[in-house]
This record gives C-alpha cells, sequence and structure tokens, in this order.
C-alpha cells in the first residue's frame, strides 16, 4: 500500500537516478520554484492514477501514452509511470489519427494552463523490468509510416552520462535548463528534460516561443536547448538582462547556418553546440560553428562501403544494435576534417525540428478523391536560415478538376491543406500548390527534380515592409524586397544576363498596391513611367507606394539609397470610375 | 478598429509569411489563423511574433493563453495591434 507522505520510488531508483536532494528547487514555473517536496507529492498522486488505470499493452509490457505539453507536468506523469514499471510511448501530436493509431490509455494534456494540481485522469505496479523499453517514441522512417522506437532506462541514462562528460564542465550547479523545443521528442527530451532532472539542475517550465522571452528571464545562470528556427532570431532578441550567464546552448533539428551559429555564440557569449544525432542513436557528435565535428564521449563514426552512409558506433545504441552499428539515413565523408554531412540518403526532410517523410505526404495526398497522384518535394530557399518549403504537384482526379474549376486557386489550395490537417503534423502540409495534367518529363521519359522545381519558381519578389519614418502616412509604404535568383522572370531574360523586365517591376507596383492599399490598378493608365538602371538578382531595391489625388493615383518608385531603378503613376481612367460608379 | 487596420494586418500576414497566391480578401476577418483557417504552423508564429516587434514595435509574450487569442483571428491582432503600437 502507498503512503501519501513517502512515495515509494525505490524501483525507480534502481535504474532511474531519481534526482536527488541539494538544495535547490526541481523547476520553476510562472516564475515561482517548484520545491522537491511538492515535486515527490505530485509524483505520488499521479502514481494513484495511474494504478487505478487499466493499462495498455506495448511491446509485451503494460504500457500507457504521454503527452503533455507541460513541462513539469510531463516530468510527473513520466516518472509516476515509470516508477510503476510502466513503459510510457510519447507521441509527437494528439492528432485524432494518433490517438486511433495508439489504443492505450492516453495520460497528460495539451492544456498549458496553471491547473497543477490534478492528476486524475495507470495498471498495477509491476517491477520495472531491466534489459526492456521503457519509453517509446515515433520517427518517420523512409517508407512513411511512423515506425515506435523503444529506449531502456539504462539506454536514456547512458546519454545523460554522456552529455555530463561532453558538456558538463561549462555549467554551474546552480544552471538552469531553458528551452525553444518540445521537451517530449527525441532532443528536447533527453537534453531538456532528462539531463535537467537527472543532474539535477532546475529546469524553467515555460517554453521560450520569442526572442523577446530571453529578456524576461531571472538573473541566473542558463542552459538553452534550441533549435535554428529560433536561433535565426537571436538577433532580434533583447540584450541578456543583467545578471543573466548564458553557460552554453545546444542545437539540433536541423542543420545550424553558420552565420546563425556565429550570432548566436556573440549574443550568448557562450559555446552554442551543434548537435548531430537521430532518435535511433542519441546525440553522436557536436561541433561549434565551423569547427569540425567531434564524435560525443564513446562514440565512432564510420562509413558504410559503397553507399558512403554514416555508420554510428555508440554506446546508447541497444545491445542488438551495438555489434553492427547504427545505419544513418546521412550520407557523410570523413576527411582531414573529419566528419562531413553531405545530404539525405532517403525521403525524409527536416522542417523546424521535426522529420518529414515526404513519401508520407503523398500517400495522405492520394487518398483523397480530388487527386489522382501526387509529388511533393522540398523548394530551394535564397538563404541558409530560410525555413525549408515543401511544394505539391498533383495531378488532379476527374472529381478534383470539376472542385477545381468552381474555386479560386487559392482557396481550393487552402482546402486540400484542410483535408490533411488531422492526419498530418501542421509542418507536414504543402505551402505550394501547383495543378498539371501530368508530371513534367524529359526526353527519357524521366521527371527530373529540376523540371519539377521549375515549376515553382518564384514570381515576385519576397517584400517586408519598413517601419514608418517621421515623415510618413497612411497613404504611404515602403517595401524592402528581395529579387530570388531563381526568379521565373530570369529564365530566357537574357541567357548570360538576367534583368528584371520593366513589365515585371509594372506588375510588382501593381500586385503591392492592390495588397496594401486595395488599389485596383488593372484598369489604370500609367502615366510618367521611367526606367533608369537595371535590377539584377540578387539586388534588395525599396519600392515605394503612395496613394495621391485622394485615392485616384498612386506613385511607385523602386530605389536603393538615391539611386531609382524606375518610377510610375497609376492613374484610375476617370470614364470608367464614373460609369462604375453610376451601376 | 478601422477595416483598414484589418487589410494592413491581412497583408503583413500574407508578407510575413510568403503565402503565394493569398489576397487579403481571402482570409476572413474571424477565421482561425491557425488550426482550421488558414492552418499555419509554430514557425509561422514564431514568424509573426518577430514581424510584430519589427513593424510595430509590439512585444508579445511567451506561449499563453492570451497570445493564442491574440493570433487567433485577422480581426482580434489587428485589434490588439490597434491597442498596444508604439505611437
Amino acid at each position: 500500500m502507498l503512503t501519501m507522505s513517502e512515495p515509494d520510488l525505490r524501483l525507480l531508483s534502481r535504474h532511474w537516478a531519481l534526482p536527488a536532494d541539494n538544495g535547490r528547487p526541481i523547476a520553476w514555473c510562472g516564475g515561482q520554484p517548484i520545491a522537491r517536496a511538492r515535486f515527490y507529492r505530485d509524483i505520488e498522486a499521479a502514481r494513484r492514477t495511474l494504478a487505478g488505470l487499466d493499462p495498455g499493452e506495448l511491446d509485451g509490457r503494460p504500457g500507457v501514452a504521454l503527452y503533455d505539453t507541460h513541462a513539469y507536468r510531463f516530468a510527473v506523469w513520466l516518472l509516476a509511470a515509470w516508477s510503476l514499471g510502466l513503459a510510457v510511448v510519447l507521441p509527437g501530436d494528439d492528432l485524432p489519427a494518433t490517438r486511433e493509431a495508439l489504443p492505450i490509455p492516453w495520460i497528460g494534456s495539451a492544456q498549458t494552463g496553471e491547473a497543477l494540481s490534478d492528476w486524475s485522469g495507470g495498471g498495477p505496479p509491476s517491477a520495472l523490468d531491466h534489459g526492456r523499453p521503457a519509453m517509446f517514441v515515433f520517427t518517420s522512417g523512409s517508407t512513411g509510416k511512423p515506425s515506435l522506437i523503444g529506449k531502456e532506462l539504462s539506454q536514456l541514462r547512458a546519454e545523460v552520462e554522456m552529455f555530463e562528460r561532453a558538456f558538463g564542465a561549462d555549467l554551474t550547479p546552480e544552471t538552469r535548463f531553458v528551452t525553444s523545443v518540445p521537451h517530449q521528442h527525441m532532443y528536447g527530451l533527453p537534453f531538456f528534460m532528462l539531463w535537467s532532472l537527472s543532474a539535477p539542475h532546475p529546469f524553467w517550465v515555460e517554453k521560450l516561443r520569442y526572442p523577446e522571452d530571453l529578456g524576461r528571464l531571472p538573473p541566473a545562470d542558463y542552459l538553452l536547448v534550441s533549435a535554428p528556427t529560433f536561433l535565426k532570431h537571436l538577433p532580434d532578441a533583447p540584450p541578456p538582462p543583467l545578471g543573466v550567464r548564458w553557460k552554453m546552448a545546444t542545437s539540433a533539428g536541423s542543420s545550424l547556418a553558420l552565420d546563425v551559429a556565429r550570432a548566436g555564440i556573440a549574443y550568448m557569449n557562450a559555446p552554442l553546440y551543434e548537435i548531430y544525432g537521430s532518435t535511433e542513436t542519441g546525440a553522436a557528435a557536436h561541433r561549434v560553428a565551423d569547427a569540425p565535428w567531434q564524435p560525443m564521449p564513446g562514440v565512432r563514426l564510420a562509413l558504410e562501403e559503397g553507399t558512403s552512409r554514416l555508420l554510428i558506433h555508440s554506446p546508447l545504441l541497444s545491445e542488438a544494435e551495438r555489434e553492427s552499428g547504427f545505419l544513418s539515413g546521412d550520407i557523410a565523408r570523413l576527411g582531414e576534417r573529419g566528419l562531413e554531412l553531405i545530404g539525405r540518403a532517403d525521403r525524409v526532410v527536416k522542417i523546424g525540428e521535426k522529420r518529414i517523410s515526404l513519401t508520407r505526404i503523398e500517400q495522405e495526398l492520394s487518398r483523397l478523391p480530388e487527386v489522382a497522384s501526387a509529388r511533393v518535394l522540398p523548394l530551394p530557399h535564397e538563404h541558409e536560415s530560410d525555413r525549408l518549403l515543401l511544394g505539391a504537384v498533383v495531378v488532379l482526379s476527374p472529381e478534383g478538376r470539376a472542385l477545381r474549376a468552381t474555386k479560386k486557386k487559392a482557396h481550393f489550395d487552402l482546402g486540400l491543406r484542410a483535408r490533411l490537417r488531422d492526419r498530418l503534423d501542421p509542418l507536414a502540409l504543402p505551402r505550394r500548390w501547383r495543378y498539371v495534367e501530368a508530371f513534367p518529363c524529359n526526353d527519357m521519359g524521366k521527371t527530373t527534380r529540376q523540371d519539377m522545381e521549375r515549376l515553382f519558381a518564384p514570381r515576385l519578389a519576397h517584400a517586408e515592409v519598413l517601419p514608418r519614418s517621421d515623415g510618413d502616412n497612411d497613404d504611404s509604404v515602403v517595401l524592402q524586397l528581395a529579387v530570388p535568383h531563381n526568379l521565373a522572370w530570369f529564365e530566357g531574360h537574357f541567357p548570360g544576363l538576367p534583368i528584371l523586365p520593366g513589365v515585371v517591376q509594372v506588375d510588382w507596383a501593381a500586385h503591392f498596391a492592390r495588397l496594401y492599399f486595395s488599389f485596383d490598378a488593372s484598369v489604370c493608365d500609367i502615366a510618367s513611367l521611367k526606367f533608369q538602371h537595371i535590377i539584377r538578382p540578387g539586388d534588395a531595391p525599396c519600392l515605394k507606394l503612395s496613394l495621391r489625388c485622394g485615392g485616384k493615383e498612386i506613385e511607385f518608385t523602386f530605389f536603393r539609397d538615391d539611386k531609382i531603378y524606375s518610377h510610375g503613376v497609376f492613374v484610375a481612367r476617370k470614364s470608367r470610375i464614373e460609369t462604375e460608379a453610376g451601376t | 478598429m478601422s477595416d483598414n487596420l484589418i487589410q494592413e494586418i491581412k497583408a503583413f500576414i500574407i508578407e510575413s509569411l510568403d503565402l503565394e497566391d493569398l489576397a487579403p480578401e481571402d482570409i476572413e476577418d474571424d477565421a482561425p489563423l491557425f488550426g482550421d483557417g488558414l492552418g499555419l504552423d509554430s514557425i509561422d508564429s514564431l514568424e509573426l511574433g518577430v514581424g510584430l516587434q519589427k513593424r510595430y514595435s509590439l512585444k508579445i509574450s511567451a506561449e499563453n493563453e492570451e497570445t493564442r487569442k491574440i493570433f487567433s483571428s485577422a480581426r482580434a491582432l489587428a485589434d490588439y495591434v490597434a491597442a498596444h503600437r508604439a505611437l
């Protein structure tokens, strides 16, 4: 019989060191410390709930699914379940399709509210079987079907000990852990959740969402577990508040652009370790900026002969895999500077911190009645740090063609996205859509990547509105444009000397006039049109639009500093406006 | 709250997130931006938050119920900008 005051955590502590009492709080939540005694009490309450559940079966042993977006609640549920000998599966989301695929009890909550006292909501206790997985996570395999990967407690423990050996010297005992990544995925889980729980270091419950959040941390030493999508915004963050000392940071999930790495190091004045690894292998190597990759302690890297796929020998692998090593999906070189990662061997891309299977998206698309067949590809981006966008090339079914004919393209696109929403992660939903009669193919009948990419060549400059300066008013807007190198209009205009056609500049001015002033330039005359300098790929002109004559004219100027590229005025046709007003 | 600002916010969303083929009138004033409706994702919310700071000198706080409300629709976002932007 379990008593309330004295949690029976012996089963757990044999395989997973319970945070030792070092006098520091276990976590900080809403700026308030959560004491260790409270943590133990909460685990006890969660254990009572779990003990009353009829657990499902996971790989032949009792288990539950845990999805909780609150890091503290997650930690309580996880340790409570483990202490009862329950295996825990950590789904990456709580989409209906995911719940359907996991017909075992689900615990935890997706609400981030303050309710930390409710632990209602597990199987008879049994000894946590050593040598059997205690935790399962999903990973998207190359076949497109997410596969379940099991981890034993000893593996998880070994990984945390590896972190201590590799990075422990950078930390002070007081260092608090903060993160911008989900704590239930196979990067945030070991680096943020398990490392802080076992060291123990207090963890900061609130996820960092925006760079401004860094300016709100109270004085202390910190470790940041983060990813490129967040780190690339550090230059926009307020300077660290007085007394906030960054000890180190980690980045994983996708490759970290060098300028982002350098800016991060400069901001924190601390090492920013880029981590290479996978769900299957755990952390395998680390580096700072463009220094050579260092294998994690105890890890040995090799290449598979013939394929150049990276073969990882690691103490974190399961006993069965340790002999042969784990064959990763990454193509690599091992040269003078050590490991060099070249690309993926399978059809999986990284978006944000997520591994997204292109095959899976194509399968889900093909299930829709509107779709005959579909291909999904990552689109080339202008800057290394831009987010990766997915493009879908779709051959519509007769049903799809009929529906498409009745809708604006943007609405039809959104409709297809909506249909995929409860089956795929939001990050996996294609952003660009092209509808074709048949996939483009070359003389050999092959569909090449270049042909597919050409379908998505941008037709518009990327634009960002510049903040208003004092002299501006509501009737004008200044846009900072970026002219991409792969703009559709550069093809053949002219071979070897790409120039932005004047008619396209007028077209862009009309587009932005419509976007910002609802001004319809298609029924206008153009006055005083002048082209003074050419615009070339990679140029960054500004576009100023000013509404004049009570909304009847829009003046546009493409310029950069004192240089004027082109200038013109859209003048609404008088007769037309009067005619329309009369109808 | 002016319709102009809602229009401006929609243009801001389209520009910041590079939403192709979408015009301001395709975004309904009260339709959710995340989940149903536009179906934006977590990276988008980060980009929007950073964009709001740059464009309107607005600070959006850490993930909480309020943030969810601010991003719940174009109108909600416009209301928030109108109430908080630096003048």
